[in-house]
């Protein structure tokens, strides 16, 4: 019965849709505001219809009902009732769902704005036109709503290692970062197509950016310490297509977050802002869909299935109307200003773009190379990670350097002899640090990024510091009250400079070993002793436990360490039967990580020792990061002049 | 020389710089990604040094050494290679599953020190196929 409603709403909300989106055109076309008016109405019903949907299928999944297909794929009896909620996107037609919903929750707040701009209906329009799409493909080809003639007594289940907090909001997060980047991008359009020639659509589309640039790195930031706690293998990232597609719009969207601000505060770079946010919309629409069309071989390798092809016509259909429209409207966008000199913000702007770029391409390039290869030389070759690193370490120090000295110089023109006044004491500082840390390690490489990170981070202090004088000499609240915003941006980049150092003390100075001890029996290996203390197996009703405590002994410190190996009974959880639980300490200077491999013929245990120094950094840097982008987002306020 | 231009300048030697970069990058990291066959084919020329084959494992033929490390063979319609790993094992990994290895080929044993086996999620459709052919709408 509910079956049917969820699927009769879904119907209704694709034809409310395509109602709304006509009426939207015809409105806009005739400039009738009455048609925009049922439009809009049009909208909030998609919402409602679509809610519902959402709400039979959620219900759905939680009372286990196997007649319907996509919950006897992704549930089974034993499921919790959270993970069988999260099980709506585990699969594929369950994951199209709710990204359009999302985006109809989007479409939906655009629409209650009080503004009567005239690029609001255009920017609805574009939205719809997207969600009619998706809507389109969940009604068709991927619907979550099939039913089963002979149902089973039990579901297939989640898979194992998706039954983990962090795997079921990592991908909801990066979903709601991702569609999120359709707004700014519908008001460029909208701006285009409107030939409208100011920097509006930047200033009320800049929440919207600020917002998803958060939740795509808190998706990021989840996905990462989720491969760091379930999969075993010691890293947290590993430069997979999947990685890969959901990292690029991060990057694009954090070249734009940039370079808008010099056209909001000089009216610069605007074809650029326009082309960036395009590329960043596409990015996340190409991400879907090499995710979702098994066309480049991952780790993850999602089902293959039949929506590739649709995927691509719709890529190339927006492509050709936004690069139209952008062609045919250019002069509307061109900058009215000049870059006047090479010590500005504005062209420090610039150079981070090309970084940001560069970094982009590369991960596009090496992600696609496969494909590309196979298609010039016949041969499928691909690039190793040591490809991505190479190229980025000169990227990461470039930025980095930029971090330190962009903020600081005005816009317009910069004089370097003041630049490097003000430079001369934290370039002291940072070089007798770097040079300390090189005398130690002999690594040059972590003592370039040390030293621009102690570069950075004494700039930004110095600022502070200058600016709290000032204020106590002058008893005035403003100046700080009036770089409040500036504060923030020094918070998410202090988040990033931390995150760069975890990253590269974990991964140059990380140390693995392979142990196999005897219960009772001690290893002593570089620093550390670890010892067996006692080996257990457990039974439950879906799993059988192999596991293990140890003792690690780090000088004077004890830490107890507890990995598990999981034997499912059944193999209703798709194919899986082995399950590794990865026993982790962390401390603020390192993380012990400790895997229990197998039982050996001799009966001796087998273990994985990783010590990962600083790799608490990159979690408390991220932390930090997303913190200052939120409160970036919170006090912006959308201004519709 | 106008501000302008000299930007351009800049941005242009940086291009060009990232370019040279990322082409090298390229030549130092690649992989030559094969199936079973063309990897035993490719064993007579000895230019490749970096091989990527996937493979099913053969059923039975995975055996754990004392050292733990594990041997086993993968194999296509028309051939089969020995591999020998060591290092972590995926959670997936078990026989007649697709199971991809990296390292190099030396006469008759494939050297691996990368074991990857895709991922489940990609056998979601496998089973449900019966009784979804009985699916009515």
């Amino acid at each position: 019965m509910f079956n049917s409603v969820g699927e009769a709403s879904l119907f209704l909300s694709f034809l409310v849709a395509s109602l709304g989106f006509s009426f939207l055109c015809l409105g806009i076309l005739r400039k009738e505001n009455r048609f925009v008016f049922i439009g809009t109405r049009c909208i909030n019903s998609v919402l409602v219809l679509l809610t519902i949907t959402v709400g039979i299928l959620i219900y759905l999944l939680i009372t286990k009902d196997y007649t319907n297909a996509y919950v006897a794929k992704n549930v089974s009896n034993d499921l919790s009732m959270m993970y069988s909620v999260a099980a709506l996107w585990a699969g594929q037609e369950g994951s199209l769902l709710l990204w359009s919903w999302i985006m109809s929750i989007y479409l939906f707040i655009v629409s209650i704005t009080k503004s009567r701009d005239k690029l609001i209906p255009i920017t609805q329009a574009s939205i719809l036109f997207v969600l009619v799409f998706f809507i389109l493909l969940i009604v068709f080809i991927e619907s979550p709503f099939e039913t089963l003639m002979s149902p089973e007594a039990n579901g297939r289940g989640l898979n194992p290692i998706l039954q983990n907090i962090y795997m079921a909001i990592h991908p909801v997060t990066l979903y709601v970062g991702y569609i999120a980047l359709t707004v700014p991008f519908a008001f460029s359009i909208a701006s285009i197509l409107a030939k409208d020639n100011s920097d509006k659509w930047i200033k009320i589309s800049k929440r919207w950016t600020y917002f998803s640039w958060v939740f795509l790195s808190a998706g990021l930031l989840l996905g990462s310490r989720w491969a760091y706690l379930e999969l075993g293998w010691g890293g947290y990232w590993a430069w997979d297509p999947v990685e890969n597609v959901a990292l690029m719009p991060w990057l694009v969207l954090t070249a734009f977050l940039h370079s808008s601000m010099a056209q909001e505060s000089r009216s610069l770079l605007r074809k650029w802002n326009v082309f960036l946010i395009f590329l960043a919309f596409f990015l996340s629409i190409f991400g879907t869909f090499i995710t979702r069309s098994g066309l480049i071989s991952s780790v993850h390798s999602f089902a293959q299935s039949g929506i590739a092809n649709y995927f691509i016509a719709f890529i190339l259909l927006i492509l050709i109307i936004s690069f139209w429209s952008y062609y045919k409207n250019r002069s509307h966008i061109e900058s009215d200003e000049e870059i006047n000199s090479l010590i500005s913000k504005e062209n420090f702007f610039i150079f981070n773009n090309i970084f940001f770029l560069v970094i982009t391409i590369t991960v596009l390039l090496g992600t696609t190379f496969p494909i590309l290869s196979e298609f010039i030389t016949g041969e499928r070759i691909l690039v190793g990670p040591s490809f991505y690193n190479l190229v980025n370490f000169p990227n990461i120090l470039l930025l980095m350097l930029l971090m330190s000295i962009a903020p600081i110089v005005p816009w317009k023109k910069g004089s370097p002899d003041i630049l490097f006044k003000y430079l001369l004491a934290p370039l002291i500082i940072s070089t007798i640090f770097s040079l300390i840390s090189f005398v130690l390690t002999y690594d040059y490489k972590t003592s370039m990024i040390l030293f621009l990170s102690l570069l950075v981070i004494s700039v930004m202090l110095k600022e502070l510091i200058m600016d709290f004088r000032f204020q106590y000499k002058n008893k005035s609240k403003e100046v700080i009250k009036f770089k409040a915003r500036r504060y923030c941006a020094f918070v998410v980049h202090l988040g990033i400079v931390l995150i760069v150092l975890g990253i590269n003390y974990s991964s140059v100075f990380a140390s693995r070993y392979d142990i196999s001890l005897k219960k009772g029996e001690t290893a002593i290996v570089g620093n550390y002793k670890i010892e067996l203390t006692d080996v257990y197996e457990k039974e439950t009703e879906a799993k059988k436990i192999l596991g293990a405590r140890l003792a690690l002994y780090d000088g004077d410190d004890k830490y107890l360490l507890n990995p598990e190996q999981n034997n499912y009974k059944y193999e209703g959880n798709r194919e899986i039967n082995k399950e590794t639980e990865v026993a982790i300490y962390s401390t603020l200077t390192r993380d012990y990580y400790l895997i229990l491999i197998d039982q050996n013929l001799k009966g001796n245990f087998n273990f994985k020792v990783y010590i990962n120094p600083l790799v608490s950094f990159l979690w408390i840097g991220s932390m930090v990061s997303i913190i200052g982008g939120a409160v970036l987002m919170i006090r912006r306020r959308n201004n519709y002049e | 020389m106008s501000p302008k231009n000299k930007i351009k300048i800049l941005s242009i030697f940086l291009i060009l710089f990232f370019s040279f970069l990322i082409y090298k990058a390229i030549e130092s990291s690649l992989v030559y990604y094969l199936t079973v066959s063309e990897a035993v084919e490719a064993k007579s020329f000895s230019k490749i040094k970096r091989l990527r084959v996937s493979g099913i494992v053969q059923e039975g033929s995975i055996k754990t050494n004392e050292d733990g490390s594990i041997s086993f063979k993968i194999k296509d319609q028309n051939s089969m290679i020995y591999v020998e790993y060591k290092g972590v094992i995926p959670d997936i990994f078990k026989d007649n599953i697709e199971a991809v290895v990296e390292g190099s080929m030396d006469k008759d044993t494939f050297f691996a020190n990368k074991l990857f086996a895709k991922c489940p999620t990609k056998y979601e459709e496998e089973k449900l196929v019966d009784n979804r052919s009985t699916i009515v709408q």
